[in-house]
């Protein structure tokens, strides 16, 4: 399960989709909106994604997950679109696998991967105004795709 | 040719829209796009360092000869995800 969506994110949801009888572990991780950042109150946040693009990363890193760890049996990787209010997941990922570490590792590796090359951008809303994340001062990712960079 | 190019985050908001196009020649690459594109919106030419491009839903270097009936898209550097 990989998708681009403007609702609400259910992790019960990834949670139920990604539980096998194979599975002895299931990861999950939720992103959530902080109230804050680098001392600024933040009020909510606005995502926009390139979807099909997007979708079609999200896919990509789940094959990476299969093909890195033999031992994962599903994958999900969800993100959410649009305005978000504190507290609100923005991404979901679920791993299960037939023994914990696996799902642990597979797990870390989607959501660091997500950050990398999913073609999604984040604005901060403030009180007082808005700001695009990530520009100033960075360059590109060392790699684009799911299995550079291991 | 015309090229469709998509804009996203601040590169939308600097042209005011998330869909233009722009005219090349045959055999034009990625980067004779930006150029083209940077021509009629100048606001996006200072990011050209932090530019990435995609054509379809796979990232392409600069140097990416681009086809008839391709779409490239410009954007900055992602932020997805979390904190």
């Amino acid at each position: 399960m990989y998708r681009i969506t403007e609702e609400p994110l259910s992790a019960d949801a990834v949670a139920r989709a990604v539980t096998v009888p194979e599975a002895g572990g299931v990861t999950m991780f939720l992103g959530v909106v902080r109230n804050h950042t680098a001392g600024r109150r933040v009020v909510a946040l606005e995502y926009e994604a390139h979807v099909p693009m997007a979708e079609a990363k999200l896919k990509e890193i789940g094959e990476a997950v299969y093909g890195r760890w033999p031992g994962v049996r599903e994958v999900a990787i969800l993100h959410r679109i649009g305005r978000l209010q504190v507290g609100e997941a923005s991404v979901v990922i679920g791993v299960s696998a037939a023994h914990r570490q696996d799902a642990f590792e597979a797990c870390q590796y989607a959501i660091d991967t997500v950050k990398r090359i999913v073609p999604i951008w984040k604005r901060e809303l403030f009180e007082d105004g808005s700001a695009w994340v990530g520009l100033q001062g960075e360059s590109p990712p060392p790699g684009w795709n799911a299995g550079d960079g291991r | 040719m015309r090229v469709p190019v998509a804009l996203f985050a601040r590169y939308r908001e600097a042209v005011g829209r998330g869909r233009v196009e722009v005219e090349v020649a045959e055999g034009a690459t990625v980067e004779d796009v930006w150029t083209a594109l940077t021509a009629v919106h100048p606001a996006l030419t200072r990011y050209r360092p932090h530019t990435l491009f995609a054509v379809g839903t796979d990232y392409v270097e600069a140097h990416h000869r681009v086809r008839a009936g391709e779409e490239v898209a410009c954007f900055p550097p992602v932020s997805g995800g979390a904190a």
